[in-house]
């Protein structure tokens, strides 16, 4: 299981919106119609490959009830990608997304990728937000859109990865510093140059706080 | 708040008191400063320094391990070893011991197998060991870690490890290994957690994994492969794994103690409405008031449900032992918590419709399959009752292979929930354990449905490991759309079903031959066999056409297994018997393999060529139809050609041409007559009387026979066949006339030429015979008359030579009557016997043999009898007979001619002119015995005999008009007068 970088993901969103069956059709690639409510934050990891480097994505598929939302709060912070998700056959779940976004990016690295998803897409007949709204919202805020289906598996292995494909980018780039674990990056194993854990980093870590 | 957001149950039954307080007795006033379990026990700790050791059936061992107090214990899960630390005296550092608790001394207590002085003197909080024994870490009130590598149950001289990074009180660790040889020590402070990488020598780099800590107590190590490290906060629980954070569960209350046990984590906790004002982090000081409202909950992090709950005064430790869960409260009170067996925890969750939560927990705990598909039939059976026929389909689509289909069928079968049938027939189908009827069943549905897009994607889309009955399906499909019914016996290769189909439901069959053209030789050999009936009724010309490609790889095959296979002609001819056309088209297309056919092929192809020959009304067609015949006949050999059968088809059809040609081929030239004559066709006869005449000369005479009956025969040809006749002299000229005689046809004028030449050349013959008569008239006068000179006239021997030496006769001398005369020594010299002339002896012994040979003919009868009937002439047999002296009594005429020559010699001897006549008497008969035999020799001599009265000749002569009286008669005089 080695890998060439590993990168910490967050699923958010208001409950019943599906980041749990999201997570589960990515990890497990099964559909499970009764799920139940997640009660704290859960968690999945899954290899991938991005041009050709093996990169293994860490995911915490965090609650959605305002209840934990203190306890979520606290995963932003090393997490380098975001799945913001809403469902479209349900309009409050789309009006909440500010909310979101804000918790976001008040709690988490500024470069975090954030991909906004909209899920439930098989539910075409009961739709209440149109692709286009979707769309002018991540256009609106710089977020990559894509509506998936976790029930059908539409689209889902392409929002995580899509999501990989653009922090790998910003890797490639220069904008994560990849050395910052607090960046939700992780160099791995055998391309790790040897660096132990950096106490500034803990310093900052400690600085942020939980809550 | 959010601990209702967990689901509970009780799957968890209390003892109290499980121990009948021994226990308590135990340990008496002293106060519990530690436990541990493991490796069988339970291990306490007081504050004596004495360590009790429980075993199941609560037997206390205790043993003295310190003189002051045991601080801290722990006991390795698969080892025997116990490690405790306590102190022997007040105000020094304390000591660590490690207990090999299966040896023991003679006091059977515990060997103390190390002991090692601690290299601080603060307070310390946290002990442990890893699994492997190698690893032992002691964490202080400072924040300083001890850290001893290599067999802790040797005391080693090597300094132990110190670990300063942190400074605070160290409230938990773990040791927890990654592969085999990569180990990680967990430290949870009360504001932090990290790891140490502890697998190297040198350094123990530390990565700090949260900034939020915890208790004393409130943290655990979850063994496993997917283990986790976790903490218990007042709002949750938090994991950790070796590089980050994991998941976390939302638990309300404030933790005191977190114990991890089997799949469960325990969690003891102050209720959090009395709690909520009172929050303190110190865990040992121990208020009385929190004390009373201490909760224990058992969490089941898998299923994510609370398993159990209750309320216990004074939790000092929850220890998870031999199987179960034992509580410890401070007051040496041991309560048990029992797991219920898995069925009675169904039962609770069934009680509760809770069928998805049974299915989890069942899979978890590996419950066998059988039990599984229990809850999913009842499950399902819930679901139908409820009314969610979908969902309940959903359940009992999970109990294929095990439940009898037809209970679920059953439910389904009215019309309404049809839609929930199919479902699950398609998933039976899917599974593979679907039979016939299902199947069918599902196919019914289907229509009934009305989802033909649906029954076309089971039929086509579907993956290969669906299993059904194919030919059941198709059955069904084509029942409501021929389309699909084609689709599916083309995907699983049902060729003579999907030829069936396209033939009856169709009728296209252009494409039904299209089809089994693309198929193998054998495949469609067989197929079109089966069908080949409706294809000629239907579309004739098309399957000629295809008949004849397929039939054509038979001969143009090298593979001689694939000859045992493939369509012979033969096998479809019998198709096309009432169409000769087409058949003589079809088999047209094999001309070029006329060598490989069969005799019955090529003889059905001939019949049909004569057939359509026969209705061709085209002049020029029928001759090219001919030609090809005659040229079929001329290529094919002999053995595949039954000439027989042809020419029986050819004189049934009158096809000259053939019939003409086998005769000719066969030689049978008379045949061939016959037949030319039967058809009146004279010249072609005589033509082939020309051609093989000469080979065969009876043409010329059964064409002569017929030409005496048949009255048509054309008198002007006769003339060349009696040419013939008389010229290969076929027939006697008898026969010939008098079947001219016959014939009423034939005029005199026609045969003149004949018979002119015919008595021409019998005249010749005639003239000829005369003269030959003429002469033999003659020869036997002559012979006559010699013989009688020699009867009656004297022999005059006039010889002067010795016919022996050629020397001047001298007397004394022999002379014969042959004119040969000797000297006596000369005669004696060269004679054999006294009575022979030696010159003669030859040539009369040469005569004499052959009468003697023919004499002994005679007696062999059967021999005759036999010739007779063989003979096909017996008249020149017998005439042969005749004149091989048969009735000639030989040896009477011999005896006769004896008994004459005894007579003559006395006779003979003064008759010599030889003065001396020493002949003796025996001398003189043979000498009249060679002139009778030998009529022609000249003999002159005229001497005159007393032959008259004893004269055979004379006598003989007569008797051969006469032979059988007289011969006997005279044979039986000689001897009479025999003296």
């Amino acid at each position: 299981m080695s890998y060439a970088y590993l990168f910490k993901y967050i699923i958010i969103g208001d409950t019943g919106v599906g980041k749990s069956c999201l997570l589960l059709q990515f990890t497990d690639k099964r559909f499970q119609p009764v799920h139940d409510l997640t009660i704290g934050v859960e968690f999945g990891a899954r290899l991938v490959s991005i041009d050709t480097k093996p990169i293994k994505l860490q995911i915490w598929d965090t609650a959605g009830q305002e209840a934990f939302r203190s306890i979520t709060r606290s995963y932003y912070r090393g997490a380098a990608g975001a799945l913001l998700v809403y469902d479209i056959t349900r309009r409050d779940t789309f009006n909440h997304l500010t909310t979101w976004l804000e918790d976001a990016r008040q709690h988490s690295n500024s470069n975090m990728v954030i991909m906004l998803i909209g899920n439930k897409s098989d539910l075409e007949t009961k739709r209440e937000v149109k692709k286009e709204e979707g769309e002018a919202f991540a256009r609106e805020h710089g977020l990559v859109f894509m509506e998936t289906s976790a029930k059908t598996s539409d689209n889902v292995e392409e929002a995580f990865i899509n999501t990989a494909k653009e922090i790998y980018e910003k890797i490639q780039e220069g904008v994560f510093d990849i050395n910052n674990e607090a960046n939700g990056i992780k160099i791995g194993p055998q391309h790790s140059t040897g660096n132990s854990s950096i106490p500034g980093g803990n310093n900052r870590s400690s600085g942020n706080g939980c809550c | 708040m959010s601990f209702l957001e967990w689901r509970r149950f009780n799957f968890f039954d209390i003892n109290h008191n499980a121990d009948s307080r021994k226990i308590s007795q135990t340990i008496g006033s002293s106060k519990i400063s530690t436990t541990s379990s493991g490796n069988g026990h339970l291990v306490i700790c007081d504050d004596d320094g004495l360590v009790h050791l429980i075993t199941r059936s609560f037997q206390v061992t205790t043993f003295r391990a310190y003189q002051l107090n045991v601080l801290i214990s722990t006991q390795l899960q698969y080892s025997s070893f116990l490690i405790t630390i306590g102190k022997d005296e007040p105000d020094t550092n304390a000591i660590l011991k490690v207990w090999d608790l299966e040896r023991r001394d003679r006091q059977s207590n515990p060997i103390c197998v190390r002991s090692t002085k601690l290299p601080k003197s603060e307070k310390l909080t946290t002990l442990c060991a890893a699994e492997n024994r190698l690893l032992m870490a002691v964490g202080f009130v400072d924040g300083c870690i001890v850290l001893y590598k290599g067999d802790l149950s040797r005391d080693r001289n090597s300094k132990p490890k110190m670990l300063k990074e942190l400074d605070q009180e160290i409230t938990g660790m773990g040791f927890k290994s990654v592969n085999k040889d990569q180990w990680y020590l967990f430290v949870s402070t009360a504001s932090s957690v990290q790891q140490f990488n502890v697998s190297s020598k040198d350094s123990c780099p530390m990565t700090v994994l949260d900034a939020v800590g915890c208790d004393f107590k409130c943290s655990v190590l979850v063994n496993g492969p997917d283990s986790h490290f976790m903490i218990a906060k007042e709002d949750a629980i938090y994991c950790y794994t070796v590089d980050s954070r994991g998941p976390c569960y939302v638990v309300g209350g404030q933790k005191m103690i977190l114990q991890w046990f089997r799949s469960y984590l325990i969690i003891v906790s102050k209720d959090k409405e009395k709690s909520s004002n009172t929050i303190t982090v110190s865990t040992t000081t121990k208020n009385l008031d929190e004390i009373e409202s201490v909760s224990i909950t058992v969490l089941d992090i898998q299923n994510k449900f609370i398993v159990f709950t209750t309320t216990i005064r004074e939790i000092l430790s929850v220890l998870p032992e031999w199987g179960s869960l034992y509580v410890l409260t401070s007051r040496g009170n041991l309560s048990q918590l029992i797991e219920k067996d898995l069925q009675s925890k169904l039962t609770v969750l069934f009680k509760k419709n809770l069928y998805d939560v049974a299915v989890r927990m069942a899979k978890c705990q590996q419950f066998d399959s059988q039990a599984l598909i229990d809850i999913f039939r009842q499950y399902g059976d819930h679901l139908y009752a409820k009314g969610d026929h979908s969902g309940a389909v959903e359940q009992y689509i999970k109990t294929i292979g095990k439940l009898e289909p037809s209970y679920v069928i059953k439910k389904f079968l009215d019309s309404q929930y049809i839609e929930s049938l199919t479902t699950y027939l398609h998933a039976l189908h899917k599974s593979g354990s679907a039979n016939k009827d299902h199947t069918t069943l599902l196919f019914n549905c289907y229509s009934k449905l009305n989802s033909v897009d649906k029954l076309q994607e089971f039929i086509i889309t579907k993956d290969e490991n669906i299993d059904f009955d194919v030919d059941v399906a198709i059955k069904v499909c084509r029942q409501s759309s021929p389309e699909n019914a084609l689709a599916l016996a083309e995907k699983h290769s049902r060729h003579s079903l999907y030829i069936k189909i396209l033939l009856e439901d169709c009728h296209k069959y252009t494409a039904a031959l299209d089809y089994i053209e693309k198929l193998s030789i054998e495949q469609s050999v067989q197929i079109i066999k089966q069908y080949i009936n409706v294809f000629i009724e239907n579309v004739p010309k098309d399957t000629v056409n295809f008949l004849k490609k397929l039939c054509t790889t038979c001969y143009t095959t090298a593979n001689v297994d694939l000859l045992d296979h493939s369509a012979q002609p033969e096998d479809f001819i019998y198709l096309l018997l009432d169409d000769s056309e087409c058949l003589v088209n079809f088999l047209d297309h094999f001309e070029n393999f006329l060598n490989k056919w069969s005799t019955s092929l090529l003889n059905t192809y001939i019949e049909h060529c004569l057939i359509v020959w026969k209705n061709e009304n085209n002049q020029e067609r029928r001759i090219t139809i001919e030609k090809k015949i005659i040229n079929i006949l001329q290529s094919v050999d002999n053995k595949i050609c039954d000439h027989y059968q042809v020419l029986i088809l050819a004189i049934s059809f009158e096809f000259k041409a053939a019939i003409v040609y086998i005769f000719e081929h066969n030689k049978q030239y008379t045949k061939l007559i016959r037949y030319y004559l039967s058809l009146n066709d004279y010249t072609s006869a005589i033509n082939c009387c020309r051609g093989y005449g000469n080979v065969e000369p009876k043409l010329w005479v059964s064409i002569f026979n017929t030409a005496m009956i048949d009255e048509n025969f054309p008198p002007l040809m006769l003339e060349e066949i009696l040419k013939e006749i008389e010229r290969k002299n076929l027939l006697s000229a008898h026969f010939t006339i008098t079947s001219l005689v016959k014939s009423k046809t034939i005029n005199i004028g026609h045969v003149r030429a004949y018979l002119s030449s015919l008595f021409g050349a019998e005249k010749k013959t005639l003239e000829k015979e005369k003269e030959t008569v003429d002469k033999y008239q003659k020869d036997t006068e002559n012979i006559q008359q010699t013989i009688q000179k020699l009867k009656n006239c004297a022999v005059v021997f006039q010889g002067l030579r010795c016919s022996a030496c050629n020397n001047q006769l001298e007397l004394p001398s022999v002379h014969f009557m042959c004119q040969h005369s000797y000297h006596q020594h000369c005669f004696q010299a060269f004679s054999e016997s006294d009575d022979d002339c030696p010159a003669c002896t030859q040539n009369n012994k040469q005569i004499m043999d052959i009468i003697r040979t023919q004499g002994q003919m005679k007696d062999h009868n059967e021999v005759f009898h036999s010739q007779l009937e063989r003979s096909t002439d017996s008249f020149s047999l017998i005439s042969e007979y005749f004149g091989r002296c048969l009735f000639d009594n030989l040896t009477a005429a011999e005896n006769q001619l004896a008994k004459s020559i005894f007579v003559s010699p006395e006779l003979s001897a003064p008759k010599a002119i030889v003065p001396i006549v020493h002949t003796p008497p025996r001398l003189s008969p043979k000498l009249a015995v060679k002139t009778s035999i030998n009529p022609f020799d000249e003999d002159d001599d005229d001497d005159d005999m007393e032959y008259d009265s004893n004269n055979p000749f004379k006598n003989d002569y007569k008797e051969s008009k006469n032979p059988f009286k007289n011969d006997y008669d005279e044979s039986k005089n000689p001897f009479a007068n025999d003296p």
